[in-house]
This record gives C-alpha cells, structure tokens and sequence, in this order.
C-alpha cells in the first residue's frame, strides 16, 4: 500500500514535470499557429470526424451513409452535443483547429455565424455548383456568405404551418374544412377575431395558443430587415407588431399562460383547452404525434388535425452542413455532404421513412403526391408544406438570432403580461444586445 | 433530578423538536421519491402531471435510456474512474499538505498558506477559458488528465483538513515516532493519515459528490463517446430529434445518483460519529 | 547535544517543502497559466474570433463599473446570498444546539445528520428541474396545493415575479446547504470539551445557557470558517440560478456575477475581455470582503485556528 502511493506520488512528479514541458512546447506552437487563423492542423488521418447537436444526424449516418458505402478506407466518427452547449464546446477548437471536427452540422439560430467565419470551407471547392444542383434557394442562401461563397448545404426545408384541431373548430367556428379555417385566420387580425371568437363561444376555456413564444417564429420570418444589418442593429416594424398582438391576446386570456417546450404545453396536445399549435415540418411528426396519446385515458387526438398556412408564411429552424477549413480529410467531408445532401436516391429513402420535407426540388416534385396523413385526417401535408416550402425567404437570418432572440424573448413575455410598457421594455432589451454585442452599431 | 429541572414543556419542546426535523428529513427524501417516481412514468405521463405514484414504465425507460448505441455502464466506469482518482488526489495530496502545513516550521510557510487561502477564493469559472485553451494546447482534450490530476490542488480540502490536524493531531506523536527512527513520508502514513480517517472521509463525500456531478468541463473536453461520463450520457437524451424523453433522463439522473448515495451512505457514519472526535479515540 | 537537537530540527521542518511541493506543483501546472490568462485579457480587446490581443490599459475596469447589468448581478448576487445564508446558519446552529443538548438525547440523531446532507448530492441540474415544475405556472403541483388549501385564488406566477424568484433560488442553496453548514458545526461541537458542560450541569445552568455561554464562544471560529467559505461560494453562485429561468429571468433579477461573466465568454459577440475583467473585479472583490470578515469577526489569529478554542483535544471519553 505505501509503496504503492509513493509510486503514484513519482509518477504524478513526473506526469507534472513533462506535462509543463510540453505545455511551454505547446505554446509556442500554438502563437505560431494563431497568425493564420484557420489552417491549423489536426492529423487524425484515418477518421472523419463529424460533429453534431441532435442524434437524427448520427442515425442518417449510421444507418444509410455506411450501410450504402461498407467499405470505406476510414472511420466515420459522430460525435453528438446537446444543442445549448454545442457552439460553447465548438469555437474553441475551431479557433484552434486542434481535436476540431471535419464536418459539423449547425442550426438556423446561428448557421450565418459561421458561414460568415472563416473556419468553413467554399463548397464549390469540392464540386457544388449553385446552378447545377436542385435544392431549394432559399437553403443554399442561408449557407452563403457575404461574398456570395456558398458554404453549407442541407438535406431539408423546414416552412411552417398551423395545425388545429379540426373537433374544436367544429364546435366554435362551425366547420373543419382547411379552407374555411384559414379563410378565418388569413392575417393577424382575423387571426385575433377568430380567437376571441373561440374563447367567448366555449367560456374561455379554450385558447388559441399554448404560449406566447409558439407566435414569435411567424413575426420574425415577416420581418424585411434581419436583427443585425451592416453591423447595425435594426428592430423591424413587426417586432413592435409582434409584442401588441403578445399583449392582445394575454389581457384577453387568449394563450393557455404557458412556456414552450414545458409539460404543460405538451400537454395540451392530447388535451382540449388549445385550439392550434404554429409548427414547422418537423413538428408534426416529432412534436405533435409523439404527444397526441392521453397518458391516463389513453385517447388519442390522432386524426382530430388539419393544417393550413396561418396568418403568414415562416420557416422554422433546420440543420446545415459545413466542412472545416483545413481539414485533412476533405474528400471524404465531400463525398459524406454530398451524399446526405444530393444523393437523390438517399434523400427519397429518408423522405419516404420519416416525412421530413426535403430541399431538392427533384426528388419533392417526384414523391410529394403520394402521401396521405391520417394523422391530419389524410390530408397531403407533404404537398402543402411543399408548396410553402417554395415562399420561404430566409435573406433576413444573422448569425446573431438565436442570442438576440433570447434576449428578446423576456421582455416580450413583461410587455405581454403588463409587467412593463413598449418604451420601458424595448430599452431593457436594447441594453441587453449592447451588453452582449458591445461592437454593434445602434 | 436533572430531568426535573427541564420543567414540564419537555415534552412539549421535544415534540417541536422532532416536528421540525421529520419536516426537514421530508424535504431530503422527498426529491430522490421524486426522481425515482419519474424514472418509472413515461414520457407523457410526465408531461401531463405530477404524481408521487410510481408507474409502470421503468423497463420502457430502461430501453430508451440503452437503446441509443452508448453503453451506460461504461459510463458508470468512466465517471467511477474520474471520480474515484480524482478523490484519491485530492485527499492524499491535501492530506499530505496539511500535514507539511502543521508539523514543520519552514520559512515559507506562510506564504504557502497565504496562497492556498487565495487559491480558495478564485472563483472556477475565472479560470475556464484559460484553463480549457491549455488543455488544447497541450492536446489534453479526450484525456482525463485535465479531470483528475488538477485535484492535487484542492485548497479547501487543505484549509479543512489543516484545521482539523490543528486541533486533534498530538505533536509528540511525531517526535515520538522519529526517535524511533522513522522516516518523515512513514511517520506521516502509519501515523498521521489514520487520525484524519474522520476529516477524509468528510472531504472525501465532497470531492466525490462535486467530481461525479461535474458536467462542464467533461463536456468541454471529451468527444470520444467511449470516453463519456455518466451525466454527459443522461444529457446526450436531450440531444434526441427534437422531443425529449424525460422518463429516459429521470430514469438516467436515478441511476446517476445511486452510487453517489451508497458511497455517500457508507462514509456518513464518520459525519454520524463527528469529525472531531474520531482523531484522538485510539 | 543542544546543538545537535537544533540542527536536527532544522533538517526536519525542511521536509515541509516535500510535502507541499505537489500542491504547489500541481498549482503551477493547472491554475497558474489560466489565471494569468485572465488577467492579461481583463487588459486586452480580445472577443469572438480574434486570436490577437490588443491591450487597452484600465479601459475594462471603469466600463465595467458603469455596466449597469453588471452592477445589478453584483447586486443579486449579494441578495441571493444573504436571503440564503442568514437562515442556513440560523437552522443549523439551531439543529446543533438540538442535537448537541445532553438533556434532550435525540433519538435518531444519526439518521437525521444523515439525511440533512442528502440535498446537496443531486446535481443542480436536477434540482432546478425539479423546482421549475414543483413552482410552475398555472398548474404546477405549488400553485395546486395553495390554491386547494385556499392560500390563493388564483395561480400566482412564480417566475415572473423577481421577489418570488430569488426567494426560491434562495431556498434551493440553503436547502441544499443547510446540511453540510450544520455538519461542519457539529464537528466544532463535538470537539468541546464534555467537562465544560458537566460543570455547568452541576452548577444548574440550563441548555440555553450553556449554548450561549459554552457552545457559541467556543464555536465562533468555526462559524467564522461557515461563514467565510459559504461567502466565496455564494459570490461564485451559478448552476442554480444560471439552469432554473432563462437568462437569469424575470427581468435580470438572478442573474449573478458568474452568470454574467459566463454569458459574457459563451454568447453574443463573447466579449472574453469583459468576462476577464468581470472576473478579476469579482476576485478582488472576495478578497477584500474575506479580510474584512476576518478582521472584524475573528481578529488575525482566526484565519489561522479557527478551529482553536476547542480545546486540547476533544477530552478523552470518561
């Protein structure tokens, strides 16, 4: 036992000593490094190392991309990190290049910050042609830099929709038919008549919305000005629209008072005291069906849904693709990127089992008649979210959003609830963004 | 006699006495209840309410929380390894200096000890970005060098254990010992590290507690999902397309507090016999 | 043989370096470099992609005294921390006079140090998810009960109301604390010596008067330790509030200096020589408090025995 410590205390000496070598060594390495910010190197060689923040990625690599090509030369490593820590853990060793990812995924909330860095690569480099390629507009956009450099691709659309139920619409507005529900809600003041209809017409017991924040999305995509352009920062019109319809419809009781993503307000799905959900492509199928079922009774609002358009159209979220700057292993970066990107065959594949709304034109003008949900009592979601997907413009996205959005978020929640007024509440927000982004113009 | 003298609300204060710490032993059991509740209710269940019943969904929850292709139990080693050394390195290396802090009188000791009492008040998060550029640089990410071996300096480990050698440890014991011919690392293991056993273990729950729970800087540095910890694990559910499974979580933070519990449990007699105390019995 | 004794004493306390050479080491190693770092970037402009520090002399500093978030998490900060830590000692010196009165003999006293402990091993993760639901709003289990034993009309919004909320971040970290302040003062206790008290048995002295008079004079350094140690962990206070609200909501009312420094590092533009500064301030800051503690409370001596007092150890059972 007591050799054995005193052989611990020796090796950690030791640990100690050469670890504070290597580190001056390391140093010196790293200033050198740091001048040419982006070509550092990390020599893995053998491994694609693809980073990413939800498991759908690690599922679309593991279980097509190797299936389809057994015998590449390397590995494919995934590395997964939860989305409120993923950029945290990502600058660094992109800034570094050291243990950095060769092909990483990012979200709408901050896909600009990046494609405007230079720690991601010109995909024309590795065979995108823009003009050659069938994928949305809109998409290759986003993953454009301010000099036109096409940075990013991604396999999917992301426009969004209102889903409501169709028994609760029966009741309080008289039909169920998508057509005549979204003539009842085809703008915001509609949108708010029909809401006070609803909410008188059952005692206010059923409300619109869930929460105040399942309208943000829709406003911020009928913005004309981004939330940061030239360096400035800019509050568009609809932003002041955006916090008196929060206010309407809170004085009036119209929201169910909850926060998004919380218990309750998943709850509501498989409850009655909320009319409609603003959702985009993916949230049929991973937010409302997978909380349809009444845990305690077991009934299901399965095929009491229709979906329609809404007061405007949006998009919401989506996942890019970039390759690293420097990386050593950037044939087979490509190769993983194009394939799960324009792969045609891939993409019908993945559309086919999970419904997701695909960017390539091609392959959606091809499938998009065939699907009925019977979840929305058959209507074709594919075809409708297809056809919004073509609407979307998404010029107005910075790398700042999700950050600014944030920041936002809470002082729309106190000038919604009285708690402040538009003066007190945009002033507590502009300083927060000054506090945050002290370099921005305002 | 003495009873006597207590007057006639003994009973009264006694009650009151047992009211307020059945009230507080409530609030202790009643989030691991909680915790376990949920780790066997389903997702939905939980969405939709609260409840202090358990269900039935615990092999379901099971299933979720192994199904994704990482191996919970490797996991368990992993944090298990990080912990357990990183204990091991705090305690030793704190006991040893402590003891170094007590028994000699060096000219630098006081400084030394001026520094470790400013060590103590640097907040962690002062250190993070510095610290993590380091490691970069030193190519220490997917290492858990950066996770253990930082735990040799552990200052209030020191200050505690110092205080308490201060205060229970008999000098004579050492001079005793040398003029027996022992060496000075002898006289501190077969003698000194005994009479702490009590403040070591009272650090020790500390130091395993805080490493186990340590979810930031694990994060930071460890891609290699081999290589992840337990509550990195847990946290890898929230990463699922975009729904959450919480019966999966709840049922991954039950299965995170567990050993904690039975490492905690098995220590706690030293916290139930004092810490004081325990040095000078023998 | 005098000057034998001497010289071998010498030789002795130069072990001394041997054994606080790993902590020293492992200091210089670990924490050295990224302290350094700070400061250097508390002088500098660096943020966001740069990787060149330009310096800026004392700039950071007078912006960050006029940092009107900063100066409110400073503020909080504080709050937080007394609404928490007055009644954490209050409960445990209470629960230690209990369980210390030799005429009450507690039974289960084991069980219940035991337990008050268990708070503090879930991690905060956890207990800030479970407060968010136990407190959340309209139908949380909280609002449920009040309302049902009619304490309320109606729901009361917990997180939109500053004062509601840092109570109950208050409440979690004395919760969670209350164990381990009332454990370390049990550790003082047990350390006085039993023939003080005997003595004032005999000479009639009733339990609060031997707290009083015994137990609370010989206990003060170590609740000066509690107190010193709780301070610089409260001014670091972070997972509680940083996991229980977004962004230290409602109205900035949670947020604490390591929140503020964090978000400074981790998001928006990460202004790194903001945190940095935030951080050195936030040190200095500890620093100065701890002294001033120590000079008030415990006079010089206590920083350095707080555990003294009690006493040439602990008297052999009888």
């Amino acid at each position: 036992m007591k050799k054995w410590i005193g052989l611990l205390l020796t090796f950690t000496l030791i640990l100690s000593v050469t670890a504070c070598g290597g580190a001056k060594q390391d140093n010196s390495e790293a200033s050198n490094q740091e001048k040419e910010v982006g070509v550092a190197t990390d020599n893995k060689g053998d491994t694609l190392v693809v980073w990413t923040f939800t498991d759908e990625l690690k599922g679309m690599i593991e279980n097509h991309y190797l299936k389809d090509n057994p015998d590449l030369p390397y590995k494919v490593e995934v590395v997964v990190v939860p989305n409120d820590q993923y950029q945290n853990k990502l600058d660094p060793v992109l800034a570094s290049g050291k243990s950095a990812p060769d092909v990483f995924a990012l979200e709408a909330g901050y896909v600009k910050k990046y494609v405007d860095s230079p720690f991601t690569a010109d995909l024309a480099s590795i065979g995108f042609d823009r003009d050659n390629i069938d994928t949305l507009p809109y998409v290759l956009d986003v993953a454009t830099d301010t000099n036109g450099v096409l940075k990013g691709s991604s396999w999917q659309a992301t426009p969004g929709a209102f889903f409501y139920r169709r028994s609760l619409a029966l009741e309080y507005l008289g039909t169920e038919e998508p057509e005549e529900v979204q003539a009842l809600m085809s703008d915001f003041d509609k949108f708010y008549d029909t809401a006070m209809t609803i909410s008188e017409k059952s005692d206010g017991k059923v409300k619109m919305i869930s929460s105040l924040g399942d309208l943000v999305q829709v406003f911020y995509a009928a913005r004309q000005d981004g939330w940061v352009v030239d360096n400035k920062m800019v509050v568009d019109p609809k932003i002041t629209e955006l916090m008196e319809m929060g206010r309407k419809l809170e004085s009036n009781k119209l929201t169910n008072q909850s926060e998004q993503w919380t218990e309750q307000w998943f709850a509501s799905i498989s409850g009655n005291d909320v009319f409609g959900y603003f959702l985009p492509t993916w949230g049929l199928h991973y937010v409302l069906k997978t909380s349809a079922e009444n845990a305690d009774t077991g009934v299901s609002t399965s095929g009491d849904w229709g979906m329609i358009q809404g007061p405007s159209s949006y998009f919401w979220g989506g996942t890019w693709l970039a390759m690293r700057e420097g990386s050593q292993m950037e044939a087979a970066a490509a190769d993983l990127i194009k394939y799960l990107t324009l792969d045609e065959s891939f993409l019908k594949t993945w559309a086919e089992e999970t419904g997701d709304v695909l960017s390539n034109e091609a392959v959606v003008n091809e499938i998009k008649d065939g699907f009925t949900e019977p979840f929305l009592k058959g209507q074709n979601h594919y075809a409708a979210f297809a056809d919004m997907a073509t609407k979307v413009d998404a010029s107005i996205l910075t790398g700042s959003d999700k950050d600014i959005q944030d920041l936002f978020t809470e002082q729309l929640t106190a000038y919604s609830k009285g708690e402040k007024e538009r003066d007190a509440a945009m002033d507590d927000f502009i300083s927060s963004v000054k506090n945050q982004f002290p370099s921005l113009e305002y | 006699m003495k009873e006597h003298r207590l007057g006639r609300f003994y009973w009264l204060k006694v009650s009151w006495v047992y009211i307020i710490c059945f009230i507080l032993m409530i609030l202790s059991i009643m989030p691991f209840w909680i915790l376990i509740v949920n780790a066997t209710r389903s997702t939905d269940q939980i969405q939709q309410g609260f409840s202090l019943i358990p269900s039935g969904f615990l092999e379901y929850n099971y299933r979720v929380l192994t199904n994704r292709g990482f191996d919970i139990w490797r996991g368990f080693l992993n944090s298990f390894t990080i912990s357990a050394s990183a204990t091991f390195m705090a305690l030793y290396f704190s006991a040893l200096t402590a003891y170094g802090l007590v028994i000699y009188d060096f000219k630098a000791k006081k400084y030394i000890f001026a520094l470790i009492a400013f060590i103590l008040m640097i907040p962690a998060q002062i250190s993070m970005i510095g610290f993590y550029r380091m490691m970069l640089n030193m190519n220490l990410t997917d290492s858990y060098i950066p996770l253990i071996f930082p735990a040799i300096a552990t200052p209030a480990t020191v200050f505690f254990i110092r205080q308490y050698l201060l205060s229970s440890f008999p000098k004579d014991l050492v001079s005793a010992a040398r003029i027996d011919g022992a060496k000075e690392i002898h006289i501190f293991h077969t003698i000194a590290l005994p009479v702490m056993k009590p403040a070591l273990a009272t650090m020790g729950i500390f130091a395993f507690v805080g490493s186990w729970n340590n979810f930031l800087m694990p994060l930071m540095l460890i891609s290699d999902e081999k290589k992840y910890t337990l509550p990195m694990l847990v946290q890898l559910l929230k990463a699922d397309i975009y729904r959450t499974e919480f019966g999966g979580i709840y049922l991954g933070i039950a299965m995170t507090i567990l050993p904690l519990l039975i490492v905690y449990l098995i220590f706690s007699r030293y916290i139930i016999a004092g810490v004081a105390l325990g040095g000078v019995k023998e | 043989m005098a000057k034998n004794t001497k010289h071998q004493l010498v030789n002795y306390d130069k072990y001394g370096y041997f054994f606080v050479a790993p902590f020293i080491i492992a200091f210089l190693v670990f924490q050295l470099y990224p302290i350094f770092y700070t400061f250097q970037l508390s002088f500098s402009d660096l943020a966001g992609w740069e990787t060149q520090m330009n310096y800026v002399g004392l700039k950071n500093y007078f912006a960050l005294l006029e940092n009107e978030l900063f100066l409110k998490a400073l503020r909080n900060t504080w709050i937080i921390w007394t609404m928490n830590f007055i009644p954490q000692i209050g409960l445990a010196l209470l629960l230690a006079k209990w369980f210390s009165d030799a005429r009450m003999k507690l039974k289960g006293a084991g069980l219940f140090k035991v337990l008050f402990y268990m708070p503090n091993i879930i991690t905060a993760a956890s207990v800030s998810i479970l407060f968010s639901t136990l407190f959340s709003y309209p139908m949380g289990p909280i609002n449920q009960l009040l309302i049902q034993f009619g304490v309320l009309q109606e729901p009361f919004e917990f997180f939109r109301s500053s004062g509601a909320t840092r109570s109950i971040v208050a409440f979690i970290q004395f919760w969670m604390w209350y164990g381990n302040t009332f454990i370390i003062l049990m550790a003082g206790i047990l350390g006085i010596n039993p023939s003080l008290y005997e003595a004032a048995m005999v000479d009639g002295a009733t339990s609060s008067q031997m707290f009083f008079g015994i137990t609370l004079p010989l206990i003060k350094p170590i609740t000066l330790y509690v107190l010193v140690t709780s301070f610089i962990g409260g001014m670091q206070m972070f997972d509680i509030p940083f996991l229980l609200t977004l962004r230290g909501n409602p109205d900035y009312s949670i947020e604490t200096v390591t929140m503020f420094i964090y978000r400074q590092a981790f998001s928006g533009s990460r202004n790194y020589y903001v945190a940095a500064t935030a951080s050195i301030t936030l040190l200095v800051m500890i620093v100065i408090v701890s002294m001033i503690i120590f000079r008030v409370m415990g006079g010089d001596e206590s920083i350095k025995k707080p555990f003294t007092g009690r006493l040439r150890k602990a008297g052999t059972p009888k």
